[in-house]
């Protein structure tokens, strides 16, 4: 790949806006740059530490006078590839501006940076009684910014849920410089909620600096279920099987065999080996409401033929629980080199079906797929495991990603459920989205005065230059996450 | 925005809607005014494309085109610019996808609120979103589509959140005719940007909202009606707080205060500056049993009351139509950070006895929002009312919105107040998606 140099003078400007020590452009710098968490890889020309909006604004400027592409960048922990600069340009990184600002514990609210790391948020809550619903299995490492700007979900979203239905009022340097508060803190504002379109805009709508989010009551009870079951197919029946029956628990995620094969030797957590499946289900609030739900659920999963449902009895026993969701992509590393991480919806009736077409694909394409997921919301994230060291692999590993793409709009569903459309996916969102619907954001774009130098080649199936979504290479994630995230 | 509107070109409109409406195009009628402005023109279509094609021949000619829902919230806005076309929605009113097991529902938009509540009770689920009543002059009851728009929310809230927490997806007609949608049918989902949100609050300004998709909620298995009557407001507002603070099994909270609390039913006496507390219990029975302990608890120097049934189904429906304004008098809504709820109502309160005007006021207290009707005969003390009330409200950290006001009064402030930094963007998304100024003209913010 060629490499893109800088104008000095522009570095220059740069230095002047935020300091000597807040940019970075030799190559050789420039290299932890490059990727995401993803298989895109593209170096900048310039990476920037503002620390505060005026500064943001101020390097967003002098980009765009340079005719340079501007892409925001939080921890890099993106699945997608935001925050990979694709034509080059500046990457803007938010991770100097990481202060909590307040914490408005009468109002159950905070405002923070952008830079904030999602667990340090619920973290520094916790003395009040109270935490940050959203838990991306990132929640370690991926910043807030990098939140707001994916809708970030995460296993605890199916009765809280995500992002957007957390996030009160935004700053923003919109793509002209100007910075504008987008809602505020209270629960409503009139005029057009932009505060609401811009959740989940990926980085092409303008750049967060400060946010406003809820905060939630730590709830009085939880309990934890494990239910164990010799079929996957039991496993997602009972899934729609709770839902349909009315009780929508606080977090109802589910591991394959596959996944509990490569769990289980690993982390010793006490999911059988022999299982088809397991369905770990948590449910909280009132010590009653949650008996009764708890027993329900039970009853349910039994119906539907699992072998046995276990309850952890303390805390101890549900970390332990928990610790084999969360291991478990780490995990897979046991059973293949690499893995690829889709990130698809289905309605939850479909489940079923779906996964058995899954599993169909898998076999004719000659892949293993490890399926640990947000089963609750039907968000899948089928795993495929392959080595990229065989030739040909990788790319056949694509294909069979966008098969299962194609599976899930088939079924109703969706190409992404939190991970973001980005860069990998921006050519499956004709399946979905019309010409006008397209025709429509773009529109919304326009008006925010965005540009094709604003996270080009990112959510839109079509960009001047982007090329095909190719050169990929699959590894990683667990770097900056550390050895028990999950996702 | 300004108006390419000619004259001769709205006149030529009336046979080429006769084309594509036929009968379903009837002369303008005082049924569907706004403000007072009657049009020429009301046109029924019975599907998306008979509307999409009827707005795009309007657009066409200049004409001004209002979306018509039940109009029960129609009081809302500024003043109409123009207003040529009522372009009614009523007729686009069926079901088009509801899988109860996904709790999902997709309908047409011109279905009422109440059908569709209906529908779902009969599998045992419901949509949490009960604004309040509205006018109870309209034409009809509110549709999905116009509660969207208009942005209203109701007792609901404490627990279930706000419509933009229930809204999955939805199709709209663009000013031009254009049909686009936005979101999804699955509960979970972020594939490029996610345009409802702007049309929900929107006031049909951005385009008709034709079909929705909502998540759905399973019905609580039990519920009840909790009373609590105080000589004052300080301790009905603790109260609701306190049981918020404990995470009680809740779906509603409110607050009531002055003469509103006389006109509902069943409620204890408690003197002239008199407060209700409200709660609705619902959850699991068991719970429902523990939180009507602990409220009886929390209330002991409070007169009480506990509603069961039908009797506390029918309460909270009463609690929608206490604010509605009469033709006379200005309703408010007011938006505020939840600790800021009982001393904004306090200082209503206030500021009508400093005025000369008669307050009632009614919150959500938890998630921030009052409403409140203020009557006098004295056009000029309910303007300076409204704007002190304002001011109080934004320097709160909230907003102040005039959801209800005779003509008189519309013309003499901006229903909406002041849009700050973002109206620049405002105005470029109006100007992106109705270019011509044809939806609600001069309704929105900033004259949008
Ligand atoms: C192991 C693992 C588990 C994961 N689990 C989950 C999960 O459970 N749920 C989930 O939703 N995601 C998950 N993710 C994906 C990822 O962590 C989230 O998308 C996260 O929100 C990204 O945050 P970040 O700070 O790393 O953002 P980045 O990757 O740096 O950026 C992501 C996007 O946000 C934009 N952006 C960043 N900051 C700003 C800002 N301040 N203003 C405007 N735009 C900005 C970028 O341009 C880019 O488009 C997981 C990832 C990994 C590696």
């Amino acid at each position: 790949m060629a490499t893109r140099t800088i104008d000095r003078a522009v570095v220059r400007r740069l230095e002047q806006a935020v300091g000597r020590d807040g940019v970075l452009w030799r190559p050789e710098e420039l290299l932890a740059f490059e990727y995401d968490s993803t298989i895109e890889k593209a170096l900048p020309q310039a990476v920037v530490f503002p620390t505060s909006a005026r500064q943001v604004a101020e390097v967003v400027r002098i980009a765009l006078a340079a005719g340079l592409p501007v892409v925001p960048r939080g921890a890099g922990t993106g699945l997608s590839g935001g925050a990979v600069a694709t034509l080059g340009g500046v990457v803007v990184a938010l991770t100097r501006m990481s202060r909590i600002l307040e914490i408005d514990a009468a109002n159950r609210l905070a405002v923070v940076e952008p830079g904030v790391v999602n667990l340090e948020l619920s973290k520094a809550a916790e003395p009040y009684g109270l935490y940050y619903a959203p838990d991306p299995s990132s929640q370690r490492a991926c910043t807030l910014g990098g939140n707001v700007a994916e809708n970030a979900g995460g296993p605890h979203c199916l009765a809280y849920g995500v992002t957007t239905n957390h996030v009160l009022g935004l700053e923003v340097v919109l793509p002209d410089g100007a910075i504008a508060w987008l809602g505020g803190r209270a629960r409503e504002t009139p005029g057009y909620d932009l505060r609401g379109v811009f959740v989940g805009s990926e980085g092409t709508l303008g750049i967060v600096t400060k946010i406003v989010v809820r905060l939630l009551h730590q709830p009085e009870a939880t309990r934890t279920l494990l239910a164990i079951f010799d079929e996957v197919d039991q496993a997602s029946e009972a899934v729609s099987a709770i839902i349909g029956r009315g009780i929508l628990p606080s977090a109802l995620e589910m591991m394959d065999r596959e996944v509990i094969r490569a769990v289980e030797p690993a982390l010793h957590v006490g999911y059988p080996m022999d299982a088809g499946a397991v369905l770990l289900i948590e449910v909280d609030g009132l010590r009653e409401a949650v008996a009764e739900q708890a027993a329900a659920i039970r009853q349910v999963c039994l119906d539907r033929g699992a072998r046995e449902v276990r309850e952890a009895e303390e805390a101890e026993e549900r970390e332990r629980l928990w610790a084999g969701r969360k291991g478990s992509i780490s995990a897979l590393g046991r059973l293949a080199p690499n893995y690829y991480v889709l990130d698809g919806v289905v309605p939850r009736t479909k489940l079923p079906q779906v996964l058995r077409k899954v599993y169909e694909m898998g076999e004719r394409y000659g892949f293993p797929i490890a399926n640990v997921f947000h089963a609750g919301d039907g968000n899948l994230h089928p795993n495929v495991l392959f080595d990229e060291r065989r030739p040909g692999e990788t790319e056949r590993v694509l294909e069979v990603g966008a098969e299962i793409m194609r599976l899930c709009v088939d079924a109703g569903g969706s190409i992404t459920g939190e991970h973001g459309v980005g860069y990998e996916k921006r050519s499956f969102m004709e399946w979905i989205f019309s010409e006008a619907d397209l025709a429509a954001m773009s529109k919304v774009k326009a008006a925010f005065g965005s540009s094709e130098l604003y996270n080009p080649c990112k959510l839109f199936p079509t960009g001047k230059g982007c090329g095909e979504v190719s050169q990929r290479k699959i590894e990683r994630l667990m770097a900056q996450v550390g050895p028990d995230a999950y996702i | 925005m300004s108006s390419n509107a000619l004259p001769g070109a709205v006149a030529d409109l009336e046979p080429a809607l006769r084309q594509i409406l036929g009968d379903a195009l009837a002369p303008g009628d005082a049924a569907c005014a706004v403000d007072g402005l009657v049009p020429r023109l009301v046109a029924a279509p019975a599907s998306v494309e008979q509307l999409a094609a009827a707005l795009a021949a309007a657009n066409e000619a200049g004409a001004a085109a209002i979306p018509w829902g039940g109009g029960r919230h129609m009081a809302l806005g500024n003043i109409p610019a123009r207003y040529d076309i009522a372009l009614r929605t009523a007729k686009l009113d069926r079901v088009l996808e509801h899988e109860p097991a996904d709790l999902t529902v997709t309908v047409e938009a011109g279905m009422t609120l109440g059908r569709l509540q209906a529908l779902l009770a009969e599998r045992g689920q419901f949509l949490p979103i009960d604004p309040p009543a509205g006018r109870a002059d309209a034409p009809s009851d509110a549709t999905i589509g116009g509660v969207l728009a208009a942005g209203v929310s109701g007792p609901s809230r404490h627990a279930y959140g706000l419509p933009r927490d229930w809204l999955l997806g939805c199709r709209v007609v663009q000013a031009d005719g254009t049909v686009f949608k936005g979101g999804g049918r699955v509960v979970k989902n972020v594939a490029g940007y996610d345009l409802p949100k702007l049309l929900i609050g929107s006031l049909g300004t951005l385009g008709v909202i034709v079909e929705a998709t909502f998540k759905v909620a399973p019905l609580p298995a039990a519920q009840e009606t909790f009373l609590a009557a105080f000589p004052s407001l300080p301790p009905a507002a603790d109260l609701a707080f306190a049981a918020d603070e404990r995470g009680l099994a809740l779906r509603a909270l409110a607050l009531i205060h002055g003469p509103m609390s006389t006109a509902l039913p069943e409620v204890p006496a408690s003197g002239p500056e008199g407060a209700l507390a409200a709660g609705w219990l619902a959850g699991p029975q068991a719970a429902v049993e523990r939180t009507a302990r602990e409220l009886a608890g929390l209330a002991r120097e409070a007169q009480t009351r506990r509603l069961e049934g039908q009797q506390s189904e029918g309460w909270w429906a009463r609690l929608g139509e206490a604010d509605a304004a009469s033709e006379a008098s200005v309703a408010v809504r007011a938006s505020l950070p939840a600790s800021a709820v009982a001393g904004f109502m306090e200082r209503l309160a206030a500021l009508g006895r400093e005025a000369g005007v008669a307050v009632a006021s009614l919150s959500h207290p938890t998630t921030g929002l009052v409403l409140a009707r203020l009557d006098s005969g004295r056009d000029e003390r309910l303007v300076s009312a409204i704007q002190e009330a304002r001011r109080v409200a934004v320097e709160a950290g909230g907003c102040l919105v005039v959801t209800a006001a005779p003509v008189a009064i519309k013309e003499r402030l901006d229903v909406w107040g002041d849009m700050g930094e973002a109206l620049p963007l405002m105005r470029r998304l109006k100007e992106q998606l109705d270019p011509r100024g044809t939806l609600n003209p001069g309704r929105f913010v900033g004259g949008l």
